[in-house]
Formats: C-alpha cells, structure tokens, sequence
C-alpha cells in the first residue's frame, strides 16, 4: 500500500514538474536560437549514439576477421599467424573497396565529407553516400588498417545532424551549423573532449568562434561526451604520471622539441599527399587499389603488429615507457609506411589518432635525445611524449588552441599546461614558417560549392529563405490557430489566402495570453489577427539591400514572394547575419590565398 | 485600451447591409473613422470572410483597419431580428467593431467580455429587452461588468 502511494506521490509529482516545464517553455517562447540549442543538444547524443554503434559494428567484423576481440588491434594481430597478419587488411582493403566500387554505381552522388559540406557547402551531407563510405570504412578499420576510426564517426554524426536539420527544413546557414554540431559531437565522443570537439570544428571548420555558433558547438560536444561516457566510462584516453619542471629552463627543451615536431609535421603531410598521388598514379581500380593498400599493411603488421590500427593503444604503451630507442624509432617509422599506404590507397578513415602518434614518438625520441647529449639531466619522456602529441597536432591540423586544449581533455594532467603552450605556440609559427598545408586543407579547398561561395552582392533572399512555413488561411479560425502555434511552437503563423498570396504573420506574442479561451475559438478568425505592418521582401532581391529592413527593428523574421506575389517563405534575422558572416569570412580567405 | 461605445436601439434596418452602415454612421459622426463607404466595404470583405454571427441573437461585424482611429463600438437592438449569414440567423444585437491596427489584444479581450455576455441569460435579456439608447447602454454596461 504504502509502495503504491509512493508510486503515487512520485507519478504526481513527476506530473507537477513536466506540466511546469510545459508552462516555463511556454512562457520562454523558445525563439529560432533556442531551438538551434535544443536541436544541437540532440545531434550531440544522436552522434554518440551512432559513434557507440559504429564501435561495436567495427568489434563484430574484427571477430569475424580475425577470431579475436580482447584487447585492441595490436593485441589480436600479435596472436595471429603470419598469413593471417597479411590476409586480414588485404582482404579488409577489397572489401572497402568492393563497397566503395559498388556505391559508386548505385548511386549518382558522391558522399560529402563533414568538412566540405560545412566549410564550403550548405550543410547537406547525404546519407546513402555516407553510410557507403562509412561501410567501406568499417571494412578497413576493422582489418586493421593503419588509420583512425574517428573519421567514420565524425562523419556518421555530421550526416546524422545533416538528416535531423534537413527534417526539420532549416535554411542552409543553420543547417551548416546543426552539421558542425554533428562533427563537433563526433569528435567530442572520440576523443572524450567536450571543449576540444568544439574548438576543432570552430577553428578548422567554421573558422571562427563566435558565441552564434559556439554555444552551441559546445552543447553538441557536452551532450555527446555525457553519452559516451555513459558506455565507456570517465578515464582519460591518455593516463599520466605526476609532473613538474624541474627547473624553468627546461622550458626550453620543450620549446625546441615544438620546433621539431613541426618539422616532422611538415614531412608527414607531403608523405600522405605524395603516397595519395604515387597510388593515384598506378591507375588501379578502386579495388585493387584499396586492396593493395591493405596488402602493405598487413606486410609491415607481419614484422610489427603495432602498425595497425590507429596508433591509440601504442601511444599507451609508450607513455607506460614499454618501448626502448629503437624499437620506438622502428614502429615510428613502420607506423608511418602503414598509414601512407592506407591512406594513399583511398582507405576511408581518419589520420588524427596516427598523427597523435606520430606526435607522441617524436617527442618522446627528443626526450631520449636531449638525456644524451645532456648527460646531466634526465628529462620526463611521458611528459614530452603528451607535449609532442598536442605540438605535432597544432602544426599539422594549424590550430593551436584546439590543440592545447584537447591534450589537456585527454590526459586530465593540467601539469603539462606551460610545456605544452610553449611546444604548440612554436610548433604552430615553424609550421606558418615552413608554408606547410593543414591536414586538412584539401578537404578545406575542394568540395560543393554553395551560396556561400557566392559575392554578397550575388546572394539573393530566395537563396536563404525558409520554405514550408507553416501558414493558415484567412478563414481559419482561432482554435485552430491556437492548435498551430502549439503543435509548432513557433513565434508567428503565415496567413496566406487560396491564391498562394501571404497577408502577414499571426505574432505568438500578440495572441499568447488568449491561445487557450474557448470562448474565442470560434468567434475570431486569422484575419482579424494578422499583422499587416510587416511587408513582404521580393525573393530576387540581394541580401545586402535588406540589412536596413532588420537593422530597424522590428519582425524577426519577414515574409518573402516571388515576382507574382506568391509567397515562398520567409527570411528571419539570424539566418541573414549568419549568412552574411560566414559569405565575409569566404571572402576574406579566398583574399588571403 | 477602453473603447469608444455608442448605442442605436431600436434599429429600423432590416438587411445586414443597411444595419452595418447605419451603426457606421456612428462612427463617423464622432470621428472615428472619416468615410464610411470604405469602412463598411472592409467589414462587409469580413463577413465574406466568414459570417460574424456568434450564437444567442449576437453579430459582431467588424473590420481591423488604419481607417479606425480608435478602438470603437457602434451598437443596437432590432426588435425581430436581421437576417444574418449564410443561414440567415436572427440577430437581434448588433454590435459594430472598428478596430485599428495595433489593437489585436483589446478586440479579443472585448470579443470574450461580448462573448461573455451573449452566455449570461439575464445580461442578454435585458440587453435585448431595452426600449431606448439609454435602457440599451445600461443594460450593456451592467453586463459588461460581469
């Protein structure tokens, strides 16, 4: 009895609690921005959600693969037969590329990476072409090719938040910014890093950190990283001994040891793009040619099964100190024959987590070589390892604040802090010296152009207008009003006649307070509430010449038609300064190249 | 915003037409809107719109328009009824509306205080009951404060 009136009380009480959410959330009248915090929030816990998916699909075909799941790629590969070190990636690099081959034929578009869809494009990443892509990269990865899940994840994410916007028919400078949610949240759950998820698309993607568009990048990495960390738990990817200088010159090593990875950096990007050109150059099939990648693979994983994967288990062991000069210096550059060949080949993947490896070896290798020529001072190599891994990715990926803050992210060791901003700083101005491209720069360059990469003067408000609005006839009555404003909780309905004409919007704050009298439900109609103040804007005309109609005040969002008088949507503030924003900072790079 | 009410009773017309633009006339003899043509053309396009018959012997015509300078009531009583609508109800109270334009939220406070009062058996009684303008404009204020 007394469970039941428990059971009771709660159910009451949980009663009480959603009906005073409802009452807060009407009073708030959730606006286009909040929603934007609402939708970023979901694509946050959607792309953990398939990154989690993605994790367990990539055990499942490894089992198949190789009989084995415990323990990472480097552990199963260690218990495997020659043959089978060399069979697996080979036979992982055909099927990747039989997806890819197939994909290709069924399908007439090509898959848009993250990247190019919201750096260049307007935010649509197509989902058959994605999930092709990413099948062919659960095939590599899960073969123990020499390169980084993470990619796939990012892009499951993005193409998730692509489809939640697109649903939701969101204009192309929200959409853009749902897409970049997606791929901060992918990140953010790869790599445990909230705030580094969302200053890597802030930094390398949108290419700027606004609080337009940060808050809710930093709500997409939250969400996400909550999700995953509710499947795999709170540790740090990276677990690290205590640290401290021993004494504040050494702060010098860690400032050569910045310009070292920097150059190291520079090698290792003309050694993926020149391993991308010589493959691209044997003119294989796609095949053959994914097949091949995955045959040099598996040769150099039958000499050293630590080149596969994604360098991530090694990285440990390295900072657990398990590897002496030699053996570090051999898996450096095995690793990185390994991943030149899986990439150049066309594996889909991600060369993040190798290049943190490759940052990680380098730093370490300093660290053995400073204890040499200095005979009198040992320095920390777990400590330079971490601080070379957040210097290598500043200079590689040239964006140093992404960088510093997501080393911290990972390791939770704020002790490596002056270390590492001295390394970053200098690894990110050698690398500026050097004139090296980011990682990134091909994804950043090429792909869909969009209205985006239009002059401004050559925008029009049809190009960024919303369609599908919602809209009422004239004759509606105020029930059904009433009905509409709640079904989609928006700040104004469109009153358009038989004729496709639109007389004005409905404002949400000029009925509000009566939405809920069924004394007006039938006595008044949309007609007596519409408001005819706000006039409509031509869908042809350019965007620059209607900053001053919003620069006075007034609707947030005004009604567009086309030449006949037909209406096509309408135009809202935010869509227009983000629009404007993002056409002024394209303009200003295409400037600067 | 409180309105302007003027009172008519009993009306004389027998169509809608001659009813709206009489109580119209009101209006324009206190200023509230300039002309009345085009004012009742406008609310003559919102019973096209859709009849404003209410229920319980009620119309309320109206028109929201910059041609009212004022939120305004123009109201009388017909002593059989005027046909009214598609259905041609008898509407034995007839209260004209003008509303200007930035009055959504005071003609739907006075559209539920008139709804209000078409519902309250006594209230409309004596309402429909007044002999005179002055009977008229009594029995509607003492309704109205229900």
């Amino acid at each position: 009895m007394s469970g039941e009136s428990s059971a009771h009380g709660w159910s009451s009480r949980r009663r009480s609690l959603l009906l005073l959410a409802i009452r807060l959330l009407a009073r708030m009248r959730p606006g286009d921005r909040e929603k934007v915090f609402v939708y970023a929030t979901l694509v946050g816990m959607l792309g953990a959600g398939i990154g989690q998916l993605f994790k367990h699909m990539t055990t499942l075909v490894q089992w198949l693969f190789t009989g084995g799941t415990t323990g990472g790629y480097v552990e199963v590969f260690a218990t495997l037969p020659l043959w089978q070190r060399i069979l697996v990636p080979t036979a992982g690099g055909l099927f990747a590329g039989l997806a890819l081959l197939s994909g290709n034929k069924l399908m007439r578009n090509k898959a848009t990476d993250y990247m190019e869809a919201v750096a260049l494009g307007d935010g649509v990443v197509r989902a058959r072409p994605s999930l092709v892509k990413s099948l062919a990269a659960l095939f590599s990865i899960a073969s123990g090719e020499a390169i980084g899940r993470e990619g796939p994840l990012v892009q499951l994410a993005a193409m998730l938040a692509s489809l939640v916007g697109r649903f939701r028919r969101l204009p192309p400078a929200q959409l853009r910014l749902i897409v970049a949610c997606g791929a901060a949240a992918g990140i953010a759950s790869a790599y445990h890093a909230p705030l580094g998820g969302a200053l890597f698309v802030a930094e390398i993607v949108l290419g700027t950190i606004s609080m337009e568009s940060f808050g809710p990048l930093l709500l997409a990495s939250v969400s996400a990283t909550l999700t995953t960390k509710a499947f795999e738990g709170t540790e740090p990817l990276y677990s690290f001994p205590a640290f401290s200088l021993a004494h504040p010159q050494e702060i010098l090593a860690y400032a050569v040891l910045g310009a070292f990875v920097a150059i190291v950096a520079y090698f290792w990007m003309h050694a993926l793009h020149g391993a991308k050109r010589g493959f691209a150059a044997l003119h294989l099939p796609i095949w053959l040619r994914l097949m091949s990648g995955g045959l040099i693979v598996g040769l150099l994983a039958a000499w050293h099964p630590e080149v596969t994967g994604n360098g991530g288990s090694v990285i440990r062991e390295l900072v657990a100190g398990d590897y002496g000069p030699s053996l570090a210096l051999i898996l450096v550059l095995a690793k990185v024959m390994a991943t030149c060949a899986a990439f150049g080949s066309g594996a889909v993947g991600g060369v993040f987590t190798p290049s943190l490896f490759l940052g990680a070896f380098s730093g370490w290798l300093v660290a053995w070589g400073a204890g040499h020529l200095f005979p009198g001072w040992v320095p920390e190599p777990t400590c330079f390892a971490l601080v070379g891994m957040g210097a290598f990715l500043a200079a590689a990926v040239r964006a140093p604040v992404m960088a510093i803050v997501m080393l911290l992210e990972m390791t939770m060791a704020y002790s490596i802090m002056l270390p590492l901003m001295v390394a970053t700083v200098v690894a990110y101005a050698v690398s500026r010296a050097l004139d090296a491209d980011s990682l990134y720069a091909e994804s950043l360059r090429a792909g869909p152009r969009s209205v985006f990469d239009r002059d401004l003067s050559e925008v029009s408000v049809g190009d960024i207008s919303r369609s599908q609005e919602t809209s009422v006839l004239p004759s509606a009555r105020f029930g059904e009003v009433a009905r509409e404003f709640l079904r989609v909780g928006s700040q104004q309905i469109w009153v358009v006649d038989s004729h496709n004409h639109c007389l004005g919007p409905i404002l949400m704050a000029d009925v509000q307070p009566f939405l809920k009298d069924p004394v007006l439900a039938d006595a008044v109609i949309a007609l007596d509430l519409v408001r005819h103040d706000i006039p409509a804007l031509a869908a042809a005309k350019p965007i620059a010449d209607v900053l001053a109609v919003f620069a006075k005040g007034g609707s947030d969002r005004i009604p567009v038609e086309d030449a006949d008088g037909q209406f096509k949507g309408s135009l809202s503030r935010e869509d227009l300064f983000l629009t404007i924003s993002e056409l002024t900072r394209r303009a200003g790079v295409r400037a600067t190249n | 915003m409180e309105p302007l009410v003027y009172f008519q009773a009993p009306l004389s017309e027998s169509t809608t037409d001659t009813a709206i633009a009489r109580l119209a006339q009101r209006f324009l003899e206190n200023g509230v809107v300039t002309e009345t043509a085009p004012f009742v053309s406008e609310v003559r396009a919102r019973e096209t719109e859709q009849a404003t018959w209410m229920g319980h012997s009620l119309a309320l015509p109206h028109a929201r328009t910059a041609r009212a300078s004022k939120l305004a009531l123009s109201i009388g009583t017909h002593p059989t009824g005027i046909p009214w609508g598609p259905d041609k109800q008898l509407a034995r109270l007839v209260v004209l509306v003008a509303v200007p334009p930035s009055a959504i939220a005071p003609y739907l406070i006075l559209v539920r205080s008139i709804s209000k009062l078409a519902r309250h058996p006594k209230s409309i009684a004596a309402v429909l009951g007044a002999a005179n303008a002055t009977e008229l404009e009594t029995a509607w204020r003492a309704g109205m404060k229900l």
